[in-house]
């Protein structure tokens, strides 16, 4: 066995040669080729991911104001609904008033046409008792209804106060009304008992008034001393028209 | 019939005082074809990559990865070195295909030479990567006592990496030559089939324990990496 010293460090050269050869025209290279397609690779990833954090950051803000469109809506909503609530309060308030007020107007109208029904029946009654009272009446003897009467306004003119007495004389001419004509002695004792009772006023005059019905008025210019049956039908009717009213109010 | 002694080299022509023997004119043919090839695949890589360009690449990240995973290092460093004797050994146990060509790892002096290399980068990248002083400490571990052990096995194991590529690829021709010229034309294609494969074994032996004497040495405990342990062929 020999060993070949030239052959042994040609060999190595070669390889050695070989190694940079190799170096330079196939590991260098095709290491570069695949750096350059990862650093490309990379690049598009970065690219992408970049892409994908704008996508994403703008599919967030499109949610923030997704969000508080939602928000809005839903504030608008409720602003609505308590506006149209309290709309809604003040028409059934305004509708409950109307309501009230056509009810009080239809009460009133009922009262009010319940109370002239009332009226004319009472004021038909006063009529009906007036008119009995008159064919009753006209059963007695005239002079003895109209003496009573004449006596009864005696007294009621007695009943005045003095001043009242006075200012009644002073007040004008006084006529005497009578359901019927009186006959010329009922007149002569009227003017005189009026001329005890008011000494300075002049000769009555005597008039007839039939819906008197019984008794005697004392008529002034301004004042007038009632005494009859009708007075009194009157005072009675008015008497419970004020009732009614009280009732109902 | 007589063969001639693996063991000799041939001279087939002298340059001035240097004899030019067989292996060196056939490593200088696959230096040629390595390089053209190179030159003519590189030359127009594009980011969109070609068949050839991606089987090209696969076969240099592949390399890349075993540099990355077997020494736990940057492979841009060491590619050249592990590529290259990789691809040199594959080309050169094949090339006993060629009717006529000897591969040049059949000889002593080429697998001498390139054990000679891998010693001698081993020496380099390991005094490069943690300097002379901590690289000479990393033969004093785990203990002192083991230094001269160290040493002695820095040598050793260049030279089983030698004689094992040159076992392996020598018989493996002696053989071939031996069955053609004992049977007919046919009868070899097994073997040659075969020696196809542990050539390719033996490339890639070769290449992985260059990492693993590499990687050793750059590493700080100066012991050898725990991905690959050396196994023998």
């Amino acid at each position: 066995m020999r060993i070949d010293w030239w052959t042994l460090a040609l060999q190595a050269v070669n390889v050695l040669i070989l190694v940079w050869l190799l170096g330079r025209f196939l590991f260098r290279p095709v290491m570069d080729a695949i750096a350059a397609r990862q650093a490309s690779a990379q690049a598009l990833l970065d690219e992408a991911r970049e892409a994908k954090d704008r996508a994403q950051a703008e599919a967030q803000a499109l949610k923030t104001q997704n969000d508080g469109f939602v928000a809005d809506a839903a504030a608008r909503r409720a602003e609505i609904r308590t506006e149209a609530e309290a709309e809604r309060q003040r028409l059934l308030a305004q509708a409950r008033l109307e309501a009230d007020a056509v009810v009080e107007q239809g009460h009133a109208a009922i009262d009010a046409e319940r109370g002239r029904v009332a009226a004319q029946w009472r004021e038909k009654a006063a009529n009906l008792a007036a008119s009995m009272a008159g064919t009753l009446l006209a059963r007695l003897p005239p002079e003895q209804t109209v003496q009573a009467m004449v006596d009864a306004l005696k007294a009621r003119l007695g009943d005045l106060s003095e001043a009242d007495r006075r200012s009644l004389a002073a007040a004008g001419p006084v006529t005497v009304a009578t359901p019927a004509p009186l006959t010329a002695d009922l007149q002569t004792q009227v003017a005189r008992a009026l001329g005890e009772i008011l000494p300075d006023t002049a000769t009555p005059i005597f008039a007839v008034d039939p819906d008197l019905i019984a008794g005697a008025e004392l008529r002034t210019p301004h004042a007038v001393v009632r005494n009859s049956w009708r007075a009194d039908l009157d005072a009675m009717v008015e008497s419970l028209n004020e009732d009614d009213h009280a009732r109902i109010a | 019939m007589k063969f001639a002694s693996p063991l000799e080299s041939h001279v087939l022509f002298p340059i001035g005082p240097v004899p030019i023997s067989q292996p060196v004119a056939t490593t200088w043919g696959i230096m040629a074809f390595l390089t053209i090839g190179s030159w003519l695949l590189t030359r127009r890589l594009a980011l969109r990559p070609t068949r050839a360009q991606a089987a090209l690449e696969l076969v240099v990240e592949t390399v890349a990865g075993q540099i990355r995973e077997t020494m736990e290092a940057e492979p841009q460093r060491y590619l050249p070195l592990i590529g290259t004797l990789f691809l040199f050994l594959l080309v050169a146990n094949w090339s006993s295909l060629i009717p006529g060509v000897e591969p040049p790892t059949a000889t002593l002096e080429t697998d001498a030479a390139l054990a000679l290399i891998v010693f001698g980068a081993t020496l380099w990248f390991g005094v490069r990567a943690l300097g002379p002083r901590a690289y000479l400490a990393t033969f004093a571990r785990p203990s002192i006592l083991l230094a001269p052990l160290n040493i002695v096995e820095l040598f050793t194991r260049s030279f089983s990496l030698m004689v094992r590529l040159f076992g392996n690829v020598m018989s493996g021709v002696f053989m071939i030559g031996v069955v053609l010229s004992l049977a007919g034309l046919l009868v070899p294609i097994p073997l040659m089939a075969l020696e196809m494969l542990t050539g390719a074994v033996q490339a890639y032996i070769f290449g992985a324990l260059a990492m693993v004497f590499i990687g050793s040495a750059i590493s700080e405990n100066g012991a050898r990496p725990p991905s690959k342990q050396e196994s023998p062929a």
